[in-house]
C-alpha cells in the first residue's frame, strides 16, 4: 500500500498543475480522519462538490458589496478548507476573510483571484487525491 | 463521556465525531445554537465542543445560554480560529473553559477533552465526600441539617478571614473551597463510636465521654489510610487536619492531641468555631436550641481560650450572616428534651458533658 507523504513540491506531471498532495496534504487529513481514508475521501468529495458554488456565492457578494455576508461565507470556506488540508485555498480564504473583517474591501478583488485560483486546484487535484486515498484498505493506528 | 459537538460545517462535525467517537465517547451532533439547546435542556451532555462563528446564535451566545439553562456544570470548549487575547477575553467572559484552535489536532481535541473530564471529576468528588460525611452522621438522627451549616459557616469565616492581610498568605480558593468541600468530615469518626455512647440522650460518664473524645482519632486514621495510598493528595491532609484537631482549643486544653495556638491547623480552628456555634444554635433532644445572640455571647467569651481570638473577631464581623445561615438551614421542629433531661446538661462554657463532647 503506497504511503502518503505530505509533499509540498511542484508536481512534473502537467505544466502549472500541482500533485495531489500538494494541493490536499493528504497525510494530515487521514490523521485528521483518524485514520479512515474513505472518510477522508467522502468528505473531499463533499466539500469539492459545492466548492465553485461557494466561491461565485462569494464573488457575487463582493461585487454586491455585501460584505458581511461575503466574510461569513469566506469564514466557512476557510474553516472547510483548513479541516480538509487544502493548504493554498485555506491560506487565499484567510487572508481574504482578514482583508475583509479589517474593511479593506479596494483588496477584496486581488485576493478573490487568489482564492479563485487556490480553488480551481482543488477541484483539478479532487480526482486524483480521491484515487491516492482510495488506494488500499482503510488506515487505522 | 456523552459529548454534544456543535457546528455548521457537516464537514467539521463529520471530522469531530470521528475523532471523539474513536475515543470512545458518546456523540450527538447539533448543526446551530437552537438545536444545541434543546439538547442541553435535556441534561445529557456535561461537555460541549461549539464552533464560535455560527449563523443567528454563534458560539459566545449559546456558551452563555447553556450558562443559564444548565442544571448542572457543563465544560464548554470554543472551536475557533480567533487567536488574539480580546478574542479569548469575551471567550472566557461568555463562560467558556477552554478553546481549540481550527483546523484542529485530533490529539489536542482528545486531550483537552480530557482535561474538562477532569475538572467535571472534581465535582464528582464533592458529592462523594459529602455523601460519605451524611453516612457517618446517619446514626445520629438528631443532626438534621449540621453538615450543610457547619460548612456554610467555615466557608463564610475563611472568606471574611482572606480579606485579612495577616492571613493573605495562608488562605487562597483553594484553601476556601477545601474547607467546603472537607469541613462536613469533621466527625466522620464517630462510625467508630457505639451506639450506647453517640445516642445517649443522658450526660455521659467520664469513662463514655474518653471513647466519644476518640472519633477524632478513628476519623484520623481512616484519613491516614487513605493518605498512604495518595500521599500527594493535599486535599485528604487538609481533612485529615479537621478531622483530627478541631476539638482542640486555642489554650491548649483540648483534645486529642492539647495543641496550642498556632499549632493547631488554621482551618481546624475555623471548623471549631462553626461547629460549636452550630452545636449551641440547634435543638437536640436533650437540649433546647440557645438564640444567636446568646450563642455569640459563649463563642466570644472563649475567645482565647477556645477559640482563636482572630477567628472570634471575624465571626463577630459576619454575625448577620451567621444568624441568616442558621435561619434559612434550620431544621425542622425536633422533640424537646424534658425538663429533667435539659437540667442533667446545663451549660456553662467548659462544663463537660454530653453536649460539648457530641461538639
Amino acid at each position: 500500500m503506497p504511503a502518503i507523504k505530505s509533499d509540498s513540491g511542484e508536481s512534473t506531471a502537467a505544466a502549472g498543475r500541482k500533485s495531489p498532495a500538494a494541493v490536499f496534504d493528504l497525510a494530515a487529513l487521514v490523521r485528521r480522519s483518524m485514520n479512515d481514508r474513505s472518510l477522508a475521501a467522502m468528505l473531499v468529495e463533499k466539500f469539492t462538490a459545492r466548492l465553485a458554488r461557494s466561491v461565485e456565492d462569494i464573488q457575487q457578494m463582493t461585487a454586491a458589496s455585501d460584505w458581511h455576508a461575503a466574510a461569513a461565507k469566506i469564514h466557512t470556506l476557510k474553516g472547510e478548507a483548513g479541516s480538509l488540508a487544502a493548504v493554498h485555498l485555506h491560506a487565499a480564504a484567510t487572508r481574504l476573510e482578514q482583508c475583509l473583517r479589517a474593511g479593506r474591501y479596494a483588496e477584496a478583488p486581488s485576493h478573490l483571484s487568489d482564492v479563485q485560483g487556490a480553488a480551481a486546484e482543488c477541484l483539478a487535484s479532487a480526482q486524483a487525491a480521491l484515487s491516492q486515498l482510495a488506494a488500499g484498505a482503510d488506515i487505522r493506528s | 463521556m456523552r459529548i454534544l459537538i456543535v457546528d455548521d460545517s457537516d464537514i467539521d462535525l463529520c471530522l469531530l465525531e470521528q475523532a471523539l467517537q474513536k475515543a470512545g465517547h458518546q456523540v450527538d451532533c447539533a448543526r446551530d445554537g437552537e438545536e444545541a439547546l434543546n439538547w442541553v435542556r435535556q441534561g445529557a451532555h456535561r461537555l460541549i465542543v461549539s464552533d464560535w462563528e455560527m449563523p443567528h446564535t454563534n458560539g459566545l451566545d449559546l456558551c452563555r445560554k447553556v450558562r443559564a439553562v444548565s442544571v448542572n456544570y457543563v465544560y464548554f470548549i470554543l472551536l475557533t480560529s480567533y487567536r488574539n487575547p480580546g478574542d479569548i477575553v469575551a471567550g472566557l467572559s461568555a463562560g467558556a473553559d477552554d478553546f481549540i484552535a481550527k483546523p484542529f489536532h485530533p490529539e489536542e481535541l482528545l486531550l483537552r477533552v480530557h482535561a474538562g473530564e477532569r475538572i467535571l471529576s472534581l465535582e464528582s468528588r464533592d458529592l462523594v465526600v459529602f455523601a460519605m460525611a451524611q453516612l457517618a452522621e446517619s446514626r445520629d438522627h438528631a443532626t438534621g441539617l449540621h453538615l450543610e451549616r457547619v460548612r456554610c459557616y467555615a466557608q463564610a469565616l475563611t472568606h471574611r478571614l482572606m480579606a485579612l492581610p495577616e492571613f493573605a498568605d495562608r488562605i487562597d480558593d483553594r484553601f476556601a473551597r477545601w474547607i467546603y468541600e472537607t469541613s462536613p468530615l469533621h466527625d466522620i469518626g464517630k462510625v467508630g463510636i457505639p451506639d450506647a455512647i453517640l445516642l445517649k440522650p443522658d450526660k455521659l460518664t467520664s469513662e463514655e465521654y474518653a471513647i466519644m473524645r476518640t472519633h477524632t482519632t478513628l476519623g484520623a486514621s481512616t484519613l491516614d489510610a487513605a493518605l498512604k495510598q495518595f500521599p500527594d493528595a493535599q486535599f485528604l491532609r487538609f481533612a485529615r487536619d479537621i478531622v483530627a484537631c478541631h476539638h482542640e482549643r486555642f489554650d491548649g486544653s483540648g483534645y486529642p492531641y492539647g495543641l496550642a495556638g498556632e499549632a493547631i491547623p488554621l482551618c481546624a480552628r475555623i471548623v471549631a468555631a462553626a461547629d460549636v456555634y452550630d452545636a449551641y444554635t440547634t435543638t437536640r433532644v436533650y437540649r433546647r436550641a440557645v438564640p444567636h445572640e446568646e450563642a455569640m455571647k459563649i463563642i466570644v467569651a472563649g475567645s482565647g481560650t477556645h477559640f482563636d481570638p482572630r477567628i472570634v473577631a471575624a465571626l463577630v464581623d459576619i454575625t448577620d450572616e451567621f444568624a441568616r445561615i442558621c435561619r434559612e438551614l434550620a431544621d425542622p421542629p425536633a422533640v424537646l428534651p424534658s425538663p429533667a433531661i435539659a437540667a442533667s446538661h446545663a451549660q456553662t462554657p467548659r462544663a463537660p458533658g454530653r453536649e460539648l463532647a457530641a461538639v
